[in-house]
């Protein structure tokens, strides 16, 4: 009997699966989006710091990391880390990489938020008598960041569609368990056809929620 | 002058950008409660002046007191300022602006800084505008706004830097009127850099004509407005009023 080019019993079979490396996949965002969206921040905040060396040091960080592969930094995390004592599992290694390497360039769009902030508004806040964190709080942050979400959303959406490369670092992603279920079967259409389609349903939502908030914000 | 407090000291202050002098050996007394105005042509210091008190400007040489204090950053919130756009923070409503130092600054209650703030819109005339944003307010209500912000952490200075000059003419009487009122109440030290020579003469104490970062010459309106001893003061005047 020939077999079908597309099974689809085959692809029922493995689609459980599949599902539970979505779901490490999307652990693996989740994680690495509060990382890169916090850290990106204190980025941000510190290539504005009065404190010259301090200012300098971040402005290196972020253009080491922006001009390194990611994949290059997760094998470096993944191989060092446990050298120096910090063992932690692939996904959480993983996760740290990917919101490391997003933090930099996160933190070029709060940079451009925060300067989008006109110096008057600073001089108000001095007038005020307010402290240099608090002109932060109060002041900068609330006007620098909800015209640059929509640009976090994309780095968003873009840390997602990488987390196929922490499956170099034997993350059981959605990817490497595609990979492990066509070196099984020797059959790689329907696993990696349903990761295309998972990544395309997620990307999708994650998309949409990125416009509703711009529109929501846009109103307000 | 009779012997009051000595609130502002300034000796040999000199400021510059870049090869321009803007404050050159600048000496200035401004004693409590005094309504001292500004006066000059444009690069004479004049805001610059404001600028260094309110510790936006670093100075390069010469000394600055309020209060004795040569450490402006302390007494900083004895002193307050109003700009020349404004400056409200746009993202807040007027009564939050209001509210956001003497809370934050102060450490004042919310309660209580709400309803300070609600008396100082009442005298600004404002507060029926409270819960809108400085967009939604014609720019003679933004800076009656930025004035009762100014208010609310209690300083015993008041800078006014060009306040009404980025108004529409019609709206320039709402804030002058809140200034006069501000000065009739008397225990407030005003220093109001102006274009406005009749609101100078009615309001101020004393006037100063800067040029070229120096004070050319002091006294009370009647003698500067009429009768200065100076010729570039003489042509200023008469150039304002001219206009």
């Amino acid at each position: 009997m020939d077999e079908p080019v597309f099974d689809w019993s085959y692809t029922w079979e493995i689609a459980p699966r599949l599902l539970d490396g979505l779901v490490v996949t999307v652990q693996a965002t989740v994680l690495a989006t509060v990382i890169a969206t916090l850290l990106g921040l204190v980025l941000a905040i510190g290539r504005r710091s009065r404190q010259r060396i301090v200012a300098w040091f971040v402005a290196v960080v972020v253009e080491f990391i922006r001009s390194t592969p990611l994949l290059v930094q997760l094998y470096f995390l993944f191989f060092v880390l446990p050298s120096v004592g910090v063992v932690l599992s692939p996904l959480q290694t993983g996760a740290i990489g990917l919101g490391v390497h997003y933090a930099a360039y996160m933190s070029e769009v709060y940079r451009a938020g925060i300067e989008s902030v006109p110096r008057q508004q600073w001089e108000g806040a001095v007038a005020l008598g307010f402290s240099r964190r608090r002109t932060w709080l109060s002041i900068v942050l609330p006007q620098a960041i909800p015209p640059v979400i929509p640009a976090l959303g994309n780095y968003v959406v873009a840390l997602f569609k990488e987390t196929p490369l922490l499956s170099a670092i034997t993350v059981v992603e959605l990817m490497q368990v595609a990979q492990i279920e066509g070196s099984r079967s020797f059959r790689y259409l329907e696993a990696f056809t349903l990761v295309g389609v998972m990544f395309l349903a997620l990307s999708t939502i994650s998309a949409a929620g990125v416009r509703i908030l711009e529109l929501r914000l846009a109103r307000s | 002058m009779p012997d009051r407090e000595l609130l502002i000291r300034m000796r040999g202050v000199v400021k510059r950008f870049g090869d321009h002098t803007v404050l050159d050996q600048l000496d200035l007394d401004v004693p409590a409660n005094e309504k001292l105005a500004l006066i000059g042509p444009s690069g004479s210091g004049k805001s610059t002046i404001l600028r260094v008190l309110m510790t936006l400007e670093a100075i390069d040489a010469g000394i600055v007191e309020i209060q004795g204090e040569r450490d402006l950053a302390k007494v900083r919130s004895h002193v307050g300022m109003v700009f020349q756009q404004f400056n409200l923070f746009p993202h807040m409503t007027v009564l939050r602006n209001v509210t956001e130092a003497p809370i934050h600054v102060l450490k004042e209650d919310a309660a209580q800084a709400r309803a300070r703030a609600m008396d100082l819109l009442r005298m600004v005339g404002l507060e029926d505008r409270a819960e809108a944003r400085p967009a939604q307010l014609s720019g003679g209500q933004q800076q009656r706004v930025a004035i009762a912000r100014a208010l609310a952490m209690r300083p015993r200075i008041m800078l006014f830097d060009e306040v009404t000059s980025a108004l529409d003419p019609e709206l320039v009487g709402e804030v002058l009127g809140v200034m006069r009122r501000l000065a009739s109440e008397g225990n407030m030290t005003m220093l109001i850099v102006t274009h406005q020579m009749d609101f100078a003469r009615e309001i101020a104490d004393r006037i100063v004509f800067l040029h070229e970062g120096r004070i050319l010459e002091h006294g009370p309106p009647s003698r500067i407005l009429d009768a200065p001893e100076h010729e570039r003061t003489r042509r200023f005047v008469k150039a304002l009023r001219d206009r």
